[in-house]
């Protein structure tokens, strides 16, 4: 069975991981404005997953301006898969529990 | 660092923050439904071409224009995300996007040989019209459905 993964469990990594898992790679601020937060919070969180080797941040220049684009590693993505899972197993033991 | 003890209230707290942080990201920032008209035109064009061509006549050129079409389109979808901070994957990332890829290929393939088969080998001359109605109507659901290509959390 599946386990919880704490670096991924945190609200705000939840839903970063979330999102990164519907593209291939994300903008900072597009991010950062999704979860309302400030430039620091989201490099922390960032960090955190980035130290798990979950994701990866690469740097690029758009029309001069240097943007930030953060990808899901395989790493990642199969650990959020594997919290997914987790997550539904909790559910749906609990349902037949009932 | 793993751990098992979790409520099942928050449990499902946990995949609606996901889910909804998913619609929010794929439903604010989908690119213009005139771009995936265009795009969804565009291939029932090259079906309908495809159907319709006989020895290289005016409808082969169909086939090109709606394959212009379909990959300039395709390309401004692209970009258009881009410039808005999301680069899209040509090839899926998890194993249930995957399988819809297959299917759906799959499924465009069955009416683009259908779009002829029914027009030479059995004489149905609204074969072409219908099969590239509904690839082009199907398109257009897909790309509302899973616009980044895909699969998003399910609902519990």
């Amino acid at each position: 069975m599946a386990e919880l993964d704490l670096v991924i469990h945190a609200p705000n990594r939840l839903q970063i991981c979330a999102m990164l898992a519907t593209s291939a790679e994300l903008d900072f601020r597009l991010i950062r404005e999704q979860l309302g937060v400030t430039d620091s919070v989201l490099s922390k969180h960032l960090k955190a997953l980035e130290n798990a080797q979950y994701i990866q941040l690469r740097k690029r220049n758009h029309n001069g301006r240097p943007r930030t684009w953060i990808a899901l590693t395989r790493q990642g993505q199969q650990a959020f898969e594997h919290h997914v899972q987790a997550l539904e197993a909790i559910i749906n033991t609990a349902g037949q529990a009932d | 660092m793993k751990q098992r003890n979790t409520s099942t209230a928050s449990a499902k707290g946990a995949l609606d923050t996901m889910r909804s942080s998913q619609q929010a990201l794929l439903e604010g920032f989908v690119p213009s439904v005139w771009i995936r008209l265009v795009m969804s035109l565009s291939l029932g064009a090259i079906l309908f071409g495809y159907g319709m061509t006989e020895h290289e006549n005016n409808w082969a050129l169909a086939i090109w224009v709606g394959a212009l079409g379909f990959g300039l389109s395709s390309a401004l979808y692209a970009y258009t995300y881009r410039l808005q901070g999301i680069r899209i994957r040509f090839f899926p990332r998890f194993y249930q996007s995957e399988k819809i890829h297959i299917y759906t290929g799959v499924g465009f393939a069955t009416l683009g040989f259908g779009s002829r088969f029914l027009r030479t080998e059995l004489g149905m001359e609204f074969g072409p019209y219908l099969c590239a109605t509904a690839a082009a109507v199907l398109f257009f659901w897909l790309q509302r459905r899973f616009p980044t290509g895909e699969v998003g959390i399910k609902g519990v």
